[in-house]
């Protein structure tokens, strides 16, 4: 196996629940999770139908270049937000450049973006492809997808585009919309009122209490996995 | 056919499990997969166990919000052709097969898909004109109104029964096509570097086609146009598309198309179109509830066949209303939640024939609060007409049929009755907001042009409107029109070259001067105008006549020499 470039391994976790209650020692989980990968990585790589779940010990999620990663292994920046995704979800695609905003402005501040897509249906080029056309390449080194719903599992992601939050230390701070623009499905403001993520990443960054814990995401519902 | 829903009722009974293949195939193939396929306007696909399943959830929430399928019109006494509508059983039967877990059931139960045409709808059109360029919509940003101008390459008079839009792009949201027989929209549209016109509102020549809506929204069915959809179209007409753009996330270019169908029948109907419209709308920011409405009496027995409601962003409901002679009401529209992303033109499943005296009403209510999430303002501001997007608008357009010329003609002079009247309270109450408003002055001065009573009040509005703005050609073109009909010649003769001075293009300004001028006895000058206005207006028939009139003289007078 490889390691993903640029990847400290020094904070690589597991799925099981109570993670990060021992940081450092899950190592050895992951690259467990790993080497039992590798044999399943033919299936995932063509855009056809979903492939079978692997037998693996230990489920991770995974780079568009099938190999396993932890994207809370970085968490010593100042917060790590994970955006749920799927290829053909309207209101994820409508959030784009939204995106693309929020992670211009704070990557450099010291947040990670990280894009998961988990619908295992969705191929590593059918992903590579939706980065591509939606211009979300800024991200490219950040995007994942999660077809066992690791990470799902771990924040309790249900819908697509939701956002997860994390501080340093793995404490999960928001999860929720990205802001107001769709208030239900089938009903958009031209601008949102209210730009819940962009606020929560700023307290972090300021220092502030967060503002808000999170208001529910609206979006496509994240299918189980198959 | 009662033995068919039996079966059904049956099979789908409590305890039954309900299946993919056996129960939300059919559902979904019917009313779902005419938009939600490959090359439509819904975002993904239905057509498939894994497509739907996948979506289930997502399904269950829109077709209980009934956000989809998209059909804003509520139920009401008078059907719509084409409505879009689930029953409450189909939406129970969707909720319990996600509930009970979504199952596929035996593939020999799956119903073939249907088959839909490829291609044009129609088959090959007779015309097919497109946008000369492609129009660039950005990833992000708000809504985009926008008129695309296309020239129409048919040198003679067509007689039109269908067109198709194919929009060619996932981002187009509704559209509405209006035809410019003069060059005011290329002129409009020539005026910026940017392809197209922005805005809700076209330039004023730019109009449906005589008796005719014509619009397109995602799944818009084209079929062979009945007796009542057929109309003129004059040669070098242009085509203007008026497009409502959703950006998707990502950049994309549209270059939409038109196909025509053509006939050798011509139109033979007595069609006329009334506008119900409100100018006094003033919604104070945070009013919920604000109705505003406007009313028509038929003096004629006449037939609706359609309608188009319009309002802007913060409409929040729209009802159309008959009260027949009798008293009693029926209601023929009632979309219960406005939203403007959904606009379009509805033809009613057969014509609905009213008495004369029956009072046409339009009710629409606006929500200018935060409540209303399509409200553009926030904090909400003070909203009153106007054209443009930051205005509101309440209108309720309607098509009918009369049986005889006679009623079309009485039912045109009381319509036009009624807009003279409504264009008067309009721009009087335009020039107390704003007394230097030049268009609200001229469009008083005209109004008051063909009132003998009133020309005093046109000449004063007519000089204000010029002292405000002396480069507004259509004010120097009506005291052309005052001063011809007072006799004075030279000074018409004046305002109508300052007219073509300001405009070279004005048809109209061309047509009288060549008329005047003939009267003034300068022959070759009339020639020259009323060959540049039949040239700008191949429509006018005064000047072609005078046109031919003229040479006919002047072949006389050479062999007379
Ligand atoms: C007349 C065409 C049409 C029909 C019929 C139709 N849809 Fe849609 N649907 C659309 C369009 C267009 C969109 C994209 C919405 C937008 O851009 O505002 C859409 C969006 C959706 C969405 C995503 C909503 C969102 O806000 O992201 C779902 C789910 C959906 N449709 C389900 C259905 C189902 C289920 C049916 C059948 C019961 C159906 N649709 C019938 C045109 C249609």
């Amino acid at each position: 196996m490889h390691i993903p470039s640029g990847q400290s391994l020094s904070l690589a976790g597991s799925a099981r629940a109570g993670f990060f209650s021992s940081p450092g020692v899950t190592v050895a989980f992951m690259l467990l999770g790993a080497s039992t990968l590798v044999g399943c990585r033919a299936p995932l790589a063509n855009a056809g139908p979903a492939p079978k779940p692997c037998m693996s010990p230990v489920a991770t999620a995974l780079t568009l270049d099938q190999t396993p990663i932890e994207p809370l292994a970085s968490i010593s920046r100042r917060a790590t937000a994970m955006i749920f995704m799927a290829v053909e979800c309207p209101i994820c695609n409508r959030y784009a450049p939204e995106i693309q905003r929020l992670a211009a402005r704070f990557e450099t501040a010291g947040v990670d973006f990280w894009l998961v897509y988990p619908n295992a249906d969705e191929s590593p080029e059918v992903v590579r492809k939706h980065v591509e056309d939606y211009q979300l390449t800024a991200l490219s080194k950040r995007v994942i997808r999660d077809p066992q719903h690791v990470l799902v599992q771990r924040t309790g992601a249900r819908v697509t585009p939701e956002v997860v939050v994390y501080r340093p230390g793995g404490e999960q701070v928001y999860r929720g919309r990205i802001d107001d623009r769709f208030p239900a499905l089938g009903l958009d403001r031209r601008e949102p009122t209210r730009r819940d993520l962009e606020q929560v990443l700023s307290a972090i960054l300021d220092s502030r209490p967060i503002p808000t814990s999170g208001e529910p995401a609206v979006g496509c519902y994240i299918p189980p996995r198959p | 056919m009662g033995w068919v829903s039996q079966i059904v009722a049956q099979s789908t009974g409590p305890g039954t499990p309900i299946t993919f293949n056996q129960h939300i195939a059919p559902l979904v193939f019917r009313h779902c997969a005419p938009c939600h396929r490959p090359g439509q306007a819904g975002p993904f696909s239905l057509l498939t166990f894994d497509q739907v399943r996948k979506r289930g959830p997502q399904i269950v929430e829109v077709i209980t919000n009934q956000v989809m399928p998209p059909w804003p019109p509520a139920k009401s006494s008078v059907a719509f052709e084409g409505e879009r509508r689930l029953a409450a059983s189909e939406i129970q039967l969707m909720e319990r097969w996600v509930a009970g877990g979504s199952l596929e059931g035996d593939k020999k139960q799956l119903p073939a898909l249907p088959i839909w045409p490829q291609g044009w709808q129609l088959g090959e059109p007779d015309l097919v004109v497109r946008m000369p360029q492609a129009y660039l919509l950005g990833s992000a940003g708000k809504d985009v109104y926008r008129h695309f101008v296309i020239p129409i390459p048919s040198t003679v008079r067509r007689y039109v029964h269908a067109m198709e839009l194919r929009p060619g792009n996932q981002s187009v949201h509704h559209a509405f096509l209006l035809f410019d027989v003069t060059r005011q929209s290329r002129r409009t549209d020539a005026e910026d570097a940017e392809l197209g016109i922005p805005g809700m509102s076209p330039p004023q020549s730019a109009q449906s086609p005589p008796g005719q809506f014509v619009s397109w929204k995602p799944g818009t069915t084209v079929r062979r146009g009945a007796p009542d959809e057929i109309w003129t179209l004059q040669p070098n007409t242009d085509l203007v598309l008026q497009m409502h753009l959703q950006p998707t996330g990502k950049p994309e270019t549209i270059q939409a198309e038109v196909g025509f169908y053509f006939t050798n029948t011509p139109p033979t109907q007595f069609l006329g179109k009334l506008g119900l419209i409100n100018y006094a709308i003033d919604l104070p920011a945070g009013v919920t509830n604000q109705v505003v409405q406007d009313s028509f009496d038929l003096p004629r027995d006449v037939e609706l066949l359609g309608l188009i409601p319009h309002s802007h962003y913060i409409g929040r409901s729209v009802r159309g209303l008959a009260v027949l002679p009798t008293g009693e009401p029926r209601e023929f529209l009632n979309i219960p939640r406005w939203d403007f992303r959904w606009q379009g033109d509805y033809r009613f499943a057969a014509p609905l024939a009213l008495p004369k005296g029956t009072r046409l009403i339009m009710e629409w209510s606006f929500d200018n609060s935060t409540n209303n999430v399509f409200n553009p303002r926030n904090p909400p501001t003070r909203v009153v007409y106007g054209l443009n997007t930051t205005n509101e608008m309440a209108e309720l357009w309607i098509r009918m049929r009369c049986k005889t010329l006679e009623d079309q003609e009485a039912l045109k002079d009381s319509i036009s009755a009624k807009d003279k009247q409504g264009s008067i309270d309009f721009n009087k109450w335009r020039i107390t907001q704003n007394p230097n408003d030049a268009m609200g002055h001229l469009r008083l001065g005209q109004v008051f042009l063909d009132d003998p009573k009133r020309q005093n009040d046109s000449l004063r509005h007519l000089k204000t409107a010029l002292r405000i703005n002396p480069k507004l050609d259509e004010a120097h073109y009506a005291m052309a029109m005052f001063l011809i009909a007072r006799g004075q010649n030279r000074m018409a003769k004046t305002a109508l070259e300052t007219t073509i001075g300001l405009n070279p293009e004005h048809a109209d300004a061309h047509g009288n001067l060549g008329l005047l001028l003939w009267k003034l006895g300068d022959v070759e000058g009339s020639e020259r105008h009323l060959q540049t206005a039949l040239t700008l207006n191949p429509q006018d028939e005064l000047a072609r006549e005078a046109l031919t009139e003229l040479r006919t003289i002047r072949t006389f007078r050479k062999l007379g020499k």
